[in-house]
């Protein structure tokens, strides 16, 4: 970042508190900086091999004060592997417990070099030191020499086997059966008295020193799972995390050891359930948890008794106290099936001492409700001014809207830290209620004191918890959608639908220019426009017949729509640009998959196009979620479409026609004749629209894409080619119409001609290349009409060299096709091919390919530049 | 897994940085590079140690705004926001527990980074949450193991 920084720009060089600073030559010149930053190495008087040579001239000397502080100095550095045999002298020398952490600190990053350590001198120091540390009476030393030379020690038998002996020699006690040490009552659970805290932290550092070097080691599997009971909190999480690793390789043996530890479950009350103090340690419980419940079974990809407890127990976790854990279980549980969590549900929970990180449940509740229950306390708690009004004229420019709030959908408990928000935003809404009707009669004061409430409110805000709830609610609702949304019977893809009765209704509600509806100040629907539209959308729901396909996935009602108003309401509050994004990513999936509810969703997203601070990467997330949706629901394509029209006319400089193209791409490959015709009307209001002369530039960059676009696939928007015709037949609801297909194609070639002849030499060479490969996928016919066109094409404007040449070259390209074309269809229809005409047809077929090939990405395999009669003779040998 | 921690002063100069993910010297130049871009609007935000998040690239970072310094703890796979939130909390803590005299401003960091790495190390190693007890994190940089913990913050 530093490199990055205008205004930093190294200011601070003159500021050295001591000693000759480097010249800033050397500084930079060098590539590398052994320092952690280029700017951290301009702000201290030293320099990498200054301090090591001054270390290692202390460690020779002893002068532990020298060391010390070399060792201090060294902190600035990433240390290399050269500086082992130092560290390890200063380790055997010293007792200075300063001296000695720091000395540990770096034989810890020196571990990253590990693979280099294979001198014999330097392995057997390690050793040596190792061992003598073992026999230290400093508990800390032995900690801290284990759970280092853990991660530096070389894989070699020896020190391997002399790490794993003191480890099991601390999980287990000498002499005694050692898988029934670890189960003696208090080995891991008592540690009041000083042997006992001390036990517990060598067994901490056991746990530590397995993470970095025996993950799944089977001579440790009984103590590492028994010391998920460990008494330090610390050492309990890591020693849930290995026996996480264990279960990766073996799952059932896994579940069949720690399903005793399954806090909740009625079979383990009083006997073995675990209470996990350590959030962290929670949170690993419940990813060991999610593993062994999703883990098919021997007999089959389906939730066994065995793992049903695991996936209950993930159940239960939604209703931990901790915010952060009960997340993490949502998360994990969003992993699962639609179905499966749709039938799932959470145990009333009732207070336990011995478990007090669970919150009481009364009642037996649906996971879904429960989720939905966690999600409204948390935004209740964290999204602050969600259910206030308030304004902020001079605030931030995302703050400068009037809120549209209030609404009556929260439910659930709400824990007394949300008391304190709500009440903070009930003054700001009395002080706000003369003010929302009529901003201007605002006083100063007012103002001033809406302006320090809203501070207050942006400080109350938890980023990362809204962050996280509308990704979660994205992914769940996705889950949902995909599983709900209809499917054709036979190829299982998500039906096209029909959307002529949308279009109609679309057509009352918005036309281009749009927002009439739109209130001026929210940039939110006018709720007076959307209930006269809403009538009129009623009358024509009378009058209009919905389709089978459709009504099935509108009926249904979306399980998380109760928490849309939140999420709209993120939109109004937060000046984030990644929550915005991830709440308009929820948003995305939860708009119903039907047309006329989607309204309310299609003007707030083209609310989000007005802001003229939201950066670029908003929208391609934005339209790259809308992308996703429309492959899982092509029913809302249409919304789509206008939303694309508006990205490109409002913020044309912000927009990604690369990802457009996709979304285009996709609706093309739905197959459907009205689909086309829709995606072919909304390019041709693009490529009509008025520009601003402002951004003239822009738009004719968008246009040459455009057009790019219309060259590869007007023949399969029109159906122009057989081949691409027949595979549109497979897919659900095609009632391609051949006849349609010559009106779009002509309709396509005129534009491409106008744009040839009278449009800049850009514009004229990209549409002539269009033409070219539109002739190129098309039937005789077009090929005559391109050719013809090509041929008294006039070039006098500037930059006709280019365009003439380009021009020349697809003529000439053209030319041999027909010929060839001429020359062989007569053959064809007489009788069969000799070999040597089959031998020349090859020829010909594979120079027409390779030349036709230039003017395409990739031409498709099944191209036949001679016809669709050249087929049979090209398949023989 | 925890991936980095940086530590910038307000123009977005690094004064420090740990990288836990093996990732080359390349790749750290883009990744502070994209995340520059993508926060720099919002530092103005994160005043009073507000935590806010970006996402890019499949990694989450959340920073915060501690005296003269801004702190970036980025995470993947099970470090979600939140985690990394609860993790920035021992953090910040020990920050301010070694510029407890001067108060956090670069120049006093900057001294204090020996003492400070001791702290991190206690707080991650090689990318896992090791502890998270200021009172364990003090004690163990300083090989003191055996003290008690006088009170329990868990």
């Amino acid at each position: 970042m530093s490199e990055l920084s205008e205004s930093g720009s190294y200011n601070s060089y003159n500021s050295l508190s001591a000693g000759s600073p480097l010249p800033l030559q050397e500084i930079f010149n060098g590539a590398e900086t052994k320092c952690q930053s280029h700017y951290l190495q301009s702000r201290i008087n030293t320099n990498y091999e200054q301090v090591k040579q001054q270390l290692k001239e202390s460690a020779e000397k002893k002068n532990s004060s020298k060391i010390y502080s070399s060792l201090q100095h060294l902190t600035y550095y990433k240390v290399e592997k050269d500086l082992l045999e130092t560290i390890l002298r200063i380790i055997d020398i010293t007792d200075d417990k300063k001296t000695l952490r720091l000395a540990y600190y770096f034989l810890g990053e020196i571990s990253q070099f590990k693979h280099l350590i294979n001198n014999s001198t330097e392995i057997k120091n390690i050793t040596t030191i190792f061992n003598k540390e073992m026999q230290h009476k400093d508990i800390s030393r032995k900690v801290v020499s284990l759970k280092t030379t853990a991660s530096v020690a070389p894989n070699d038998v020896l020190i391997d086997a002399n790490i794993l002996d003191v480890i099991s020699g601390i999980l287990r006690k000498v002499g005694e059966d050692p898988d029934k040490t670890q189960k003696k009552k208090g080995f891991f659970t008592r540690a009041t008295t000083d042997l006992g805290r001390e036990r517990s932290l060598l067994q901490y550092s056991c746990f530590v020193a397995c993470r970095n070097r025996y993950k799944n080691n089977p001579s440790l599997f009984m103590p590492i799972v028994e010391g998920i009971k460990c008494v330090d909190p610390v050492g309990a999480r890591h020693a849930v995390s290995l026996t996480l690793n264990y279960a990766l390789e073996n799952p059932s043996t896994v579940a069949a050891t720690t399903k005793r530890f399954i806090p909740l479950l009625k079979a383990n009350k009083g006997k073995e359930a675990v209470y996990l103090v350590d959030p962290f340690a929670r949170r690993n419980f419940i990813k060991l948890c999610g593993h062994l419940a999703a883990t098919p079974s021997p007999i089959g990809n389906v939730i066994t008794m065995e793992n049903k407890d695991f996936f209950q127990s993930l159940c239960q976790s939604v209703m931990d106290a901790h915010l952060s854990v009960a997340f993490y279980a949502i998360n994990v549980l969003s992993r699962f099936s639609w179905p499966t969590l749709e039938s799932a549900h959470i145990d009333a929970i009732q207070f336990d001492s011995e478990l007090p990180h669970f919150e009481s449940l009364a009642f037996q509740t649906s996971l879904i409700v429960g989720i939905c229950n966690k999600m409204r306390i948390g935004f209740n708690t964290y999204s602050i001014g969600a259910y206030s009004n308030y304004s902020m004229q001079h605030g931030h420019h995302h703050l400068h809207h009037y809120h549209q709030g209030g609404s009556g959908t929260v439910g659930g408990s709400v824990p007394s830290s949300s008391s304190s928000s709500s009440s903070s935003s009930n003054i700001t809404t009395s002080a706000l209620s003369s003010g929302s009707s009529s901003n201007s009669s605002l006083s100063s004061q007012q103002l001033l004191l809406v302006q320090q409430q809203q501070q207050q409110l942006l400080h109350q805000q938890s980023n990362p918890f809204l962050h996280l709830a509308c990704k979660l609610i994205s992914v769940l609702s996705q889950s949902y959608v995909k599983y709900s949304y209809p499917k054709d019977s036979t190829t299982q893809q998500p039906i096209i639908g029909d959307w002529s009765f949308d279009e109609k209704q679309y057509q009352h509600q918005s036309v281009y220019p749009y927002h009439h509806n739109l209130s001026p100040f929210t940039g939110l629907p006018n709720p007076i426009s959307n209930n006269n539209n809403s009538s009129n959308n009623t009358k024509d729901q009378s009058t209009t017949t919905t389709t089978s396909t459709t009504s099935s996935s509108s009926n249904s009602i979306h399980p998380f729509s109760s928490l849309t108003q939140l999420i709209l309401n993120l939109l109004n509050i937060s000046p984030s640009i990644s929550i915005r994004i991830q709440a308009l990513k929820a948003l995305v999936w939860l708009c119903p998959s039907n047309l006329d509810q989607s309204k309310l969703y299609l003007e707030t997203f083209r609310s989000q196009l007005r802001d003229p601070y939201h950066p670029t990467h908003l929208f391609k997330e934005l339209f790259l979620e809308l992308y996703k949706r429309i492959i899982a629901t092509p029913i809302l394509s249409p919304m789509i479409l206008e939303l694309v029209y508006d990205w490109i006319d409002i913020i044309p400089s912000k927009c990604d026609t690369s990802l457009v193209c996709e979304i285009w791409k996709t609706i093309v490959e739905f197959g459907k004749v009205f689909a086309n015709e829709k995606l072919l009307a909304s390019i041709f209001k693009i490529l009509d629209r008025i520009v601003h002369p402002d951004f003239r530039v822009l738009a004719m960059e968008i246009q040459k894409d455009i057009i790019k676009f219309l060259g590869e696939y007007s023949n399969q928007i029109t159906f122009e080619q057989p081949s691409r015709f027949e595979q549109c037949k497979s897919r659900s609801g095609s009632n391609q119409q051949q006849h349609l297909s010559n009106m779009s194609l002509n309709s396509i070639i005129q534009r491409l001609q106008q744009y040839s002849i009278f449009s800049p030499w850009q514009i004229r060479l990209e549409s002539i290349d269009s033409l070219a490969k539109i002739a190129f996928q098309s039937s005789t016919v077009v090929k005559v009409h391109i050719y013809n066109f090509l041929t008294l094409l006039p070039n006098e404007s500037h930059g006709w060299t280019t365009v003439k040449s380009n021009t020349s070259i697809i003529v000439n390209t053209l030319d041999q096709l027909l010929t060839c074309r001429a020359k062989w269809l007569p053959l064809f229809k007489s009788s069969d091919l000799s070999q040597n005409q089959i031998k020349d047809l090859k020829n010909d077929h594979t120079n027409l390919c390779l030349q036709i090939g230039l003017f395409f990405d990739q031409l498709s395999f099944d191209y036949l530049p001679l016809g669709i009669e050249s087929k049979k003779y090209l398949g023989s040998k | 897994m925890i991936n980095s921690l940086l530590i910038t002063n307000n123009n977005g100069n690094i004064v420090f940085s740990k990288y836990y993910s093996n990732i080359n010297d390349e790749k750290q130049s883009e990744y502070e590079k994209l995340l520059y871009q993508f926060t720099k609007d919002e530092w103005v935000n994160s005043k009073n140690e507000k935590h806010l998040v970006t996402e890019f690239s499949g990694y989450i970072t959340v920073f915060t705004n501690v005296g003269d310094l801004m702190l970036f703890l980025c995470g993947s796979e099970e470090m979600d926001e939140l985690a990394l939130s609860d993790v920035f909390f021992p953090i910040i803590e020990s920050l301010k527990d070694i510029c407890k005299k001067k108060g956090v401003t670069e120049q006093n960091f900057i001294e204090q980074i020996p003492k400070f790495i001791l702290y991190l190390d206690e707080i991650i190693q090689r990318g896992h949450l090791d502890q998270v007890q200021l009172e364990s994190i003090q004690n163990y940089s300083s090989l003191k193991h055996d003290q008690p913990i006088k009170k329990d913050n868990v």
